[in-house]
């Protein structure tokens, strides 16, 4: 079916509940808010496309309006497909940048150590904030010196070991910034006794590019995964991820935004904790050594939309010691490649602050959350670490 | 999954329920398809206004015996007047107790709110910072002579009218407005210049000192009365106003979206998440089972959802919270009236389509009765056979008109309170 002509615009009975919830709209309000851009506007650009607004592309496809509309009103789905149908192509280098995370990050990690020296010195930094719009205040995440598929092929230990194998979508992250999580990954579920593959090959999800409007690169890395993670569950019955972004893209905005069918094999996708959780309820288990800590548990905003926050509090909860406190459920602001472009620097810090705040006001020593961008913005704006809850698992297993 | 319950709807009952059962030890996760009436309504609570045959009430208390006569479905009628009064104290306790300071009290009878169009209206409990006043039918005043300001192009507010309407009722009224240099960019979306989003930047630290100078400006007046368009993340910003103006400042709710209404919700939702609760937005049962579905009495076994796939939830306890028609907790296709979830027994209700509802929309609309059958305790019945931990709560129910009796928020806590007491007395 044509998206477009999709009438589920037509649920919304005009309450405004999605305004209220738009971490955008709470402190830009030039973005018109979901129920405007979305529902609204879908009425009128159905009509006539010149009622398409450049101000749509202020929404950074968080989807907290959807989580909080009563009448089930699909509002960041179709925000997302007018930007897909009616947005001039992005010709910017700076966004061309942020979001081919696989180009850059195959690039920067053949080089990590000057890359990463060169990308906080003043001068880079100048350069990146004058010529690309990306602020200068702002810390890039370092590159790894060795990928983590690299470092799989090369270093892991013997996976055939064990009967039982599950598939691991890495993700863009841990290949080239933070290969520990994908070493943690490996050494949780080989405690639980399943051995790791990883995909034949495996593309960036997409996110980035749909945020900064390369949809069609967005629709070709979808459809190499789509083959190789139907070739991959011909042998393993699940493929788990780290990221609860590559999560949610993978099951909803294939399905939703790019007209990808996952209709096989959406439900055989899990955030590494959901699955974690499948494999403690068969009687396999974890043992895990006492953390006397107080960590505070943020809520993603795809974590949000996914609603498996149980998964990882549950699992948290098995670590003898630790008080773990739930933070009402705030957009960080940084919202992927977003808060790195000079124009949304400004708003992604306001939408930060409250969260901020919070944190700072709790108490806690470390902060938990499944998306690897919260991580950048938390750590940069509060000063405390912050963790997936899979690094916080293997760092308290016996 | 396991938890000791789990709770379906995340309005004003099933917060209310999940609040106090974490705190007597469970385990709870709650699951809502999206935020609550609360969002639309006026933030004052109202607990009983009238019978069903139209008379006023204004001591809820004195009028329990012959609401039992004339509408013996009615939740209060059911646990009888004592356990009514029992539960309505312990609501108010509680309330003030989570950080929702509200005024007004049970036993002394209603008090008057004002609409926002300038209506006084019985109810129960009203926020501290919200404009009522004590009377019945008449308003008894503290004050001569109020200022009402208002944000100038804001629309969902009134002041002429309120205005006319108060000095019909003795008090003499000012209208003033005023702008801020941040409203500005609010204003290119008109439709978007709503009470929500006017109180983020009325709130911001930045603005205060020039709230305070434009609202100085209307002192010369015994009170302030604003549109409920500020206070909405520092619930203490107006009795701090009303310290630094020298003069009692009060909040009208504007027509919706109902920023009284929506603190409330997010207040819960912040109490209940410190509590340890588990949240689980955006979902909605897709499936259920039963333990043995020939026994005698029924017990759920596993619930799926939507977004939890094949992975069931086994609660002990269920508590079901999902509101009226307009939350979708009930439906009506052509031909019946179901409940959403497990399509529980209802009370009666009549066979012709036709007798749902009066052509006259202002009339009483007789679906606004219909609901889940509970017994004393909030029970459910399924064909007739008794659900063991299915309890369920709030407008859910059926057995009165909440807005002809003026009894929403009322059954929803009461009701809440006693879901809660029965399922710890089956601990
Ligand atoms: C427009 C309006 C104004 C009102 N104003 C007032 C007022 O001023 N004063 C007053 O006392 N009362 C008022 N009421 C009555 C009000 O409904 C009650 O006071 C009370 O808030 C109802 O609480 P509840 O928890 O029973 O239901 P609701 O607040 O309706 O909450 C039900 C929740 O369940 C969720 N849900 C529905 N189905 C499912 C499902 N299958 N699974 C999971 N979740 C589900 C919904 O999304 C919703 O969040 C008003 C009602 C309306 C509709
Ligand atoms: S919350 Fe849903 S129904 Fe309400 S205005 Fe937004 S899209 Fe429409
Ligand atoms: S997806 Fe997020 S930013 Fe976009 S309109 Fe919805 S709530 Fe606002």
């Amino acid at each position: 079916m044509n998206p477009l002509l999709s009438t589920n615009f037509d649920a919304c009975t005009k309450c405004t509940i999605c305004t209220e919830y738009c971490p955008v709209s709470q402190v830009r309000p030039a973005f018109a808010g979901p129920k405007q851009s979305g529902p609204d506007g879908e009425r009128q650009r159905l009509k006539d496309a010149a009622f398409y607004s450049e101000a749509l592309k202020y929404c950074t496809n968080c989807k907290r309006c959807e989580v909080a509309c009563p009448s089930n009103v699909h509002i960041g789905d179709e925000i997302a497909l007018a930007r897909k149908k009616f947005a001039p192509y992005n010709l910017s280098p700076r966004d061309a940048i942020l979001s081919h995370t696989d180009f850059m990050g195959s690039m920067a990690t053949m080089a990590a150590p000057i890359v990463n020296f060169m990308a906080n010195l003043a001068p880079t930094k100048f350069f990146l904030d004058k010529f690309l719009g990306i602020p200068s205040w702002r810390s890039f995440p370092r590159y790894a010196n060795k990928t983590f598929r690299a470092w799989f092929s090369d270093n892991a230990p013997d996976q055939s070991v064990y009967k039982d194998t599950v598939t691991l979508f890495h993700g863009c992250f841990v290949n080239y910034n933070n290969p520990s999580l994908g070493k943690d990954a490996l050494k949780l579920l080989n405690a639980l006794g399943v051995g790791v593959r990883l995909l034949a090959g495996e593309r960036c999800c997409g996110v980035p590019l749909i945020a900064s409007g390369f949809f069609q690169d967005a629709l070709d890395n979808a459809t190499t995964n789509k083959a190789s993670i139907e070739k991959a569950l011909e042998n393993t019955e699940r493929i788990v991820i780290p990221s609860s972004t590559c999560t949610m893209t993978l099951r909803d905005e294939y399905p939703e935004v790019l007209q990808i069918d996952n209709s096989s094999w959406r439900d055989r996708i899990d955030l590494l904790p959901r699955y974690f959780y499948r494999l403690l309820e068969e009687g396999r288990e974890l043992k895990f050594k006492p953390m006397e800590k107080v960590v505070a548990y943020h809520t993603a905003c795809h974590m949000e939309k996914l609603g498996w926050t149980a998964y990882s509090i549950d699992l948290l909860r098995l670590i003898p010691g630790i008080k773990l406190i739930l933070l009402p459920s705030l957009c960080c602001g940084i919202a992927g490649t977003y808060g790195f472009k000079k124009e949304n620097s400004p708003t992604a810090q306001k939408i930060g602050e409250p969260l901020f705040d919070l944190i700072k006001g709790s108490g806690c020593s470390l902060v938990v959350s499944e998306c690897e961008t919260c991580k950048m913005q938390i750590e940069m704006c509060t000063g405390l670490p912050c963790e997936n809850p899979v690094t916080i698992l293997a760092d308290a297993l016996i | 999954m396991r938890f000791d319950v789990v709770v379906m709807g995340g309005g004003l009952a099933g917060y209310t329920c999940a609040i106090t059962l974490l705190d007597s030890g469970l385990s709870c996760a709650l699951m809502s398809i999206g935020q609550s009436a609360l969002h639309f309504s006026s933030g004052s609570m109202d607990f009983l206004n009238a019978l069903p045959n139209g008379e006023r009430v204004y001591k809820p208390e004195a009028a329990l015996e012959k609401l039992k006569e004339l509408a013996p479905e009615h939740p209060y009628s059911l646990m009888g007047a004592e356990k009514t009064k029992a539960m309505a104290l312990e609501a108010e306790r509680l309330l003030n107790n989570w950080g929702i300071l509200v005024s007004g009290s049970f036993t002394e009878g209603n008090h008057l709110r004002l609409s926002p169009m300038g209506k006084l209206l019985p109810t129960w409990l009203s926020q501290k910072d919200v404009f009522w006043v004590k009377g019945d039918e008449k308003p008894l005043w503290e004050w001569k002579k109020v200022s009402i300001v208002t944000v100038k192009d804001f629309l969902d507010f009134s002041p002429e009218i309120i205005s006319a309407q108060l000095n019909d009722l003795g008090l003499q009224t000012k209208i003033s407005s005023f702008t801020l240099p941040d409203l500005e960019i609010l204003r290119e979306n008109p439709s978007e210049f709503r009470s929500v989003n006017i109180a983020r930047v009325l709130d911001k630290k930045e603005n205060r000192p020039l709230v305070l100078a434009e609202l100085k400006k209307a002192t010369d007046c015994d009170a302030l009365i604003l549109p409920a368009c500020l206070g909405l993340n520092h619930p203490s910003f107006i009795s701090e106003l009303s310290k630094e103006l020298g003069i009692p400042v009060r909040i009208v709710p504007t027509l919706a979206p109902s920023m009284v209404g929506a603190r409330i919700n997010n207040h819960l939702h912040r109490e209940f998440l410190a509590r340890g609760g588990v949240s689980m937005p955006k979902d909605v049962a897709t499936a259920y089972t039963f333990k043995d579905p020939d026994a005698e009495t029924l017990t759920i076994e596993k619930i799926f959802t939507a977004n939890h796939g094949d992975i069931p939830i086994r609660p002990r306890h269920v508590i079901l919270a999902t509101g009226s028609f307009f939350s979708k907790g009930l439906y009506a296709d052509m031909g019946k009236i179901k409940e959403a979830v497990f399509e529980l027994d209802l009370l009666d209700y009549p066979d012709q389509r036709e007798e749902w509802t009066k052509y006259d929309f202002f009339a009483p609309q007789p679906y606004a009765g219909f609901g889940v059958k509970v017994d004393e305790n909030m029970r459910t019945f399924k064909k007739g056979k008794l659900v063991t931990n299915l309890k369920a709560a709030g407008l859910v129910l059926g057995g009165f008109n909440p807005v002809l009796q003026g009894c929403g928020a009322g059954v929803a806590l009461v009701t809440a309170l006693v879901a809660a007491q029965s399922v710890l007395a089956e601990e």
